[in-house]
């Protein structure tokens, strides 16, 4: 799903014009934060990835590269980036972390404390993707992103995605069975 | 959607998985906007200049980039100059500081530069010849740096020592890695320029320093413990490349060699307790040795047999405490047998 301006937004942002760069973070800061906070379950990380990504976008810009179409493609890009480069040497962010939230409008805490404990076992899957992966799932299933803008932010052909798509989806249906089968359930 | 492709869907149970993972607690809004003005702030200072010909662009981001290199180009930068180190060592050696760190001894500041640059051309000498050669002069080079050491009553490092026996099995195994034919020939020529050093190690002067004497008694028998090994291999490069295999027995531990006294320590000893020169009989025990046991105050001969040695075996009782050695009385052993006059902290 592109912002239909989005050609123009990137035109502007060129010549650092600041309606057009303030226009794109109130658009896409919070698609990206959400999409760093499904996937590292940290408030500070996420709002930490989405600074680092505009702060990258605006370098980009100020040395003449940065994108000249499909700047959604390489916002999620440049963050997914992020996060696999910052956890590459080190494990995974905790994952018992803040977003087990139950004022969040749930009316029964049971049913949030499941949810919590389905994500939890779900982002432990995720780190066990191969990055591709992960970010195949999460933008094609979670961010609901259509198959070519996943091509683009993969800079892959959309048939390559698919293929990356079932193998990810056999692989992430494997891993959960085994973590599922490992940890007892909490409640 | 590609119309040839199938597009995958994730099973029920997968789904609700990744449907758990859509909702995320809503975001700080005090932050959010903290955040919003950093990013202002920053397009702002990085907003293109009035004048465009004061504009960043491409070219002048890869001068810049040029002259002031990040620290990701580092490690490139790093690279050129060990190419470059490299390529002025194999021109001659002509780096300053490595041709003079080639005259220091151990205990200089440059010997580290020395044998670094000994261990890069080991590195890059390829040839198996070469490399007999390059561990041959390395092998001498420790012995003239011993022998200065030794000259000043100054005692060579074990590093130094060691590096000399590597330097001498290196050669040997290089010499028996080849043809028997080729081999004797290598052999020959390791056992001329081993006598030589071994003639140069005899010809020391007298030596106050205890450790420093000591040390230099271990250089001769490594000397001569390869000559041995050597003759051998003359006879037949078979047996040598046996022995090689089972590994090159050691030179005797530096503490079997004293030749009397304790070369660690000059201080007068505290009754008892086994560390001084070594004058003071053995700490371990005061009682009169059981004949044949190895234990008591260290007089007697070879306490693991009494019985006569077979000739050339280097076998047997043993001559006691006034030997002197015998050069090439026992095959692959080193015919230095330092008297047992004092015990210090040597193991009963």
């Amino acid at each position: 799903m592109n912002a239909p301006n989005e050609q123009e937004w990137l035109q502007a942002a060129q010549r650092f014009d600041p309606e057009a760069l303030a226009a794109i973070y109130d658009y896409y800061s919070p698609r990206l934060y959400a999409y760093a906070m499904r996937l590292l379950g940290n408030r500070d990380l996420a709002e930490e990835c989405v600074a680092e990504t505009f702060a990258r976008f605006l370098h980009a810009l100020h040395v003449g590269h940065g994108p000249r179409q499909q700047l959604q493609a390489y916002l999620y890009r440049t963050a997914h980036n992020w996060i696999t480069d910052r956890y590459r040497r080190q494990p995974p962010p905790s994952l018992n972390t803040d977003d087990i939230d139950l004022s969040t409008g749930t009316p029964n805490p049971e049913t949030s404390l499941e949810t919590a404990w389905m994500r939890q076992h779900l982002r432990r899957a995720l780190w066990q993707l191969t990055p591709d992966q992960r970010q195949v799932i999460l933008l094609r299933f979670v961010e609901d992103l259509d198959n070519e803008t996943v091509a683009a932010v993969l800079q892959k052909p959309v048939g390559a995605v698919k293929a990356l798509q079932h193998r990810a989806l056999v692989a992430l249906r494997r891993i959960l069975e085994r973590e599922v089968e490992n940890v007892p359930n909490p409640s | 959607m590609s119309p040839t492709h199938p597009d995958p869907q994730p099973d029920p149970e997968v789904r609700a998985h990744l449907d758990a993972l859509r909702a995320i607690p809503p975001r700080d809004p005090a932050v959010a906007a903290q955040a919003r003005q950093a990013f202002l702030e920053q397009a702002r200072q990085l907003a293109v200049s009035a004048r465009p010909e004061r504009r960043l662009n491409r070219w002048k981001a890869f001068w810049i980039g040029l002259l002031y290199p990040k620290k990701e180009v580092s490690p490139m930068f790093s690279a050129l100059t060990t190419i470059l180190l490299v390529v002025s060592l194999l021109l001659g050696g002509s780096g300053v500081t490595v041709a003079a760190a080639q005259a220091s001894l151990p205990d200089d500041l440059l010997y580290p530069v020395k044998t670094w640059s000994e261990d890069l051309r080991s590195e890059i000498t390829r040839d198996p010849q070469a490399r007999l050669n390059l561990s041959l002069e390395l092998a001498e080079r420790r012995t003239a740096e011993i022998t200065q050491m030794v000259a000043r009553d100054e005692v060579p490092p074990e590093p130094v020592l060691l590096r000399l026996q590597t330097h001498l099995q290196t050669a040997l195994q290089l010499a028996v890695a080849q043809s028997d034919a080729q081999a004797v020939r290598a052999l020959e020529r390791i056992r001329q320029r081993l006598e030589i050093q071994y003639q140069r190690l005899l010809q020391q002067g007298s030596v106050t320093n205890p450790t420093a004497q000591a040390a230099l008694v271990r250089t001769r028998a490594m000397i001569q413990t390869h000559l041995q090994a050597v003759q051998e291999g003359l006879q037949d490069p078979q047996i040598l490349r046996q022995r090689l295999r089972q590994g090159m027995p050691e030179t005797v531990p530096p503490q079997n060699h004293q030749p009397g006294g304790n070369p660690w320590t000059q201080d007068t000893p505290t009754p008892g307790s086994g560390y001084g020169s070594g004058q003071g009989g053995n700490p371990w025990t005061q009682d009169t040795p059981t004949p044949g046991s190895g234990y008591g105050s260290g007089q007697g001969g070879n306490p693991w047999t009494q019985d006569t040695p077979t000739p050339g075996s280097g076998y047997g009782p043993g001559p006691g405490p006034e030997a002197t050695c015998t050069p090439g009385s026992g095959p692959m052993m080193p015919t230095f047998q330092p008297p047992r006059q004092g015990n210090g902290p040597a193991r009963p």
